[in-house]
């Protein structure tokens, strides 16, 4: 489906009398990078875009409430968010107007070896080319693609109303697996402190990783609480350390894997490699796999008594 | 500040607290926070006192109501400062909550798995069950747990 189609799709939803607006995607300010965006009308809706380089996960904006319905474009991993969100009751699902795309993964931004302002990535087969300027750099797709895509289990959205697309579009989903946190685990126990120190000793706290994580929805967050006070205000490894466990492990059975913190992080601090330890654990402690459904409880609010540790 | 505010408002600074009374005794080996739940684990660890079992003076207790009432942040600060920190809590089966302790479990061995990861040794962190009548198996495993972190 190309983008024309998918407009006219968009506005025949924005023309329902129970939607109120849509969350999609348009142009940044320069051009190159693509943004979120409201859509409230068919005049909005002309802004859309959809491309490799909307790497964002819409369901962060789902922080209200409205009365009626709210259409948001998810791509299969944002769409795991979603229904997470729905099984935790923070939104319903009767209220969401979910609009699916099948993905063929998105680019990591930071891989692209100059720094575009202006232009677009075109996708052709197996290869992208940058194209910005009137210069144009190709790039294989392993060399473009975010961590986080090669090793999509859900590339096509398990749950739509509407599917911008034919389901064969999306790239093939692979089996669960956690192959590139093996290099971290086979570490000494000594090398993995020091390589932790190392990355949280970078952190500035500016609290990116939790504003944007669509699953950080508490109103009142422990970790900038004053009483009690579980972190010192100062930033120093130690209290960094802290910062991201608490962080990290109230995610623990529940984070669906969007990588949206490792993406924010302006100290490039390999948050990604957290998260996907807790989502290994989780999957061989408990077989649980986090966003699969709207049915279901949190793995840590439901237990087993013949498990044995 | 802390001080004329109940346990419960500041869990924060009770624990930090608890385990920074070891400061003035800095050259004790095998500093331990133990969380001992109202029912079965304090009544045991407090059996131990009553039967006059020698067991080692550098742990530290933290009564709570329930092995589940720990949150997995009580347990890294506990840690920041003590070399080891004991979960314990009623056996399986006999939670005076019904299902706290296996609630407890979960968290537990998943934060155990996830601090390792991070670099933090496993033997810091030991999860025991004990019975009220069990003040004996306290002692032990304080013992034990002393000795490999010393």
């Amino acid at each position: 489906m190309n983008l024309t189609e998918m407009r006219e799709e968009l506005k025949k939803v924005i023309r329902r009398d129970d939607v109120e607006l849509i969350i999609g995607y348009e142009k940044g300010t320069f051009g190159f990078h693509a943004r979120a965006s409201f859509f409230r009308n068919e005049k909005d809706v002309e802004r859309f875009i959809f491309s490799p380089l909307c790497t964002q996960n819409l369901s962060t904006y789902l922080k209200f409430e409205r009365e009626k319905k709210i259409g948001i474009v998810v791509r299969g991993c944002d769409c795991r968010s979603l229904l997470q969100l729905c099984q935790e009751n923070f939104v319903r699902r009767e209220n969401l107007l979910i609009i699916g795309v099948p993905c063929r993964g998105v680019v990591d931004t930071g891989k692209i070896k100059s720094f575009p302002l202006h232009g677009d990535v075109v996708e052709k087969g197996d290869r992208y080319t940058v194209i910005s300027d009137g210069k144009r750099e190709e790039y294989r797709r392993e060399e473009l693609i975010a961590e986080k895509c090669k090793f999509c289990i859900s590339p096509l959205p398990l749950e739509y109303d509407i599917l911008l697309g034919e389901p064969s579009d999306a790239k093939k989903p692979v089996r669960p697996s956690y192959d590139d946190i093996l290099k971290n685990e086979e570490k000494s126990i000594q090398e993995r402190r020091e390589y932790w120190d190392r990355a949280f000793s970078r952190c500035i706290r500016c609290h990116a990783c939790r504003n944007v994580c669509p699953l950080c929805f508490c109103r009142r967050c422990s970790l900038e609480s004053l009483l009690p006070q579980w972190i010192h205000r100062s930033s120093s490894p130690e209290e960094n350390a802290l910062y991201q466990i608490m962080r990290v492990f109230h995610l623990a059975g529940r984070c669906t894997g969007c990588e949206e913190c490792t993406r924010v992080c302006p100290m490039g601090i390999p948050l990604r490699e957290l998260t996907r330890k807790l989502e290994k654990e989780v999957f061989h402690l408990f077989n649980h796999l986090a966003g699969m459904g709207v049915e279901g409880k949190n793995v840590l609010a439901t237990f087993s008594p013949e498990e044995d540790f | 500040m802390h001080g004329s505010l109940p346990i419960w408002s500041n869990p924060a600074a009770w624990i930090h607290r608890r385990a920074d009374a070891f400061c003035a005794f800095s050259r004790i080996i095998g500093k331990i926070v133990a969380f001992l739940c109202n029912w079965c684990s304090y009544a045991g660890a407090d059996l131990a006192g009553v039967s006059r079992l020698q067991y080692p003076p550098s742990v530290r207790v933290i009564r709570v109501m329930c092995s589940s009432r720990v949150n997995p942040i009580f347990i890294v600060k506990a840690l920041q400062s003590a070399d080891g920190v004991l979960l314990s809590g009623c056996h399986p089966g006999g939670c005076h909550y019904i299902s706290g302790n296996y609630l407890a479990r979960r968290r537990f061995v998943l934060l155990k798995k996830f601090l390792e990861y991070l670099g933090i040794e496993p033997k810091r962190l030991v999860l025991s069950w004990f019975f009220a009548s069990e003040g004996k198996k306290f002692s032990e495993v304080v013992e034990d747990m002393v000795k490999s972190l010393g």
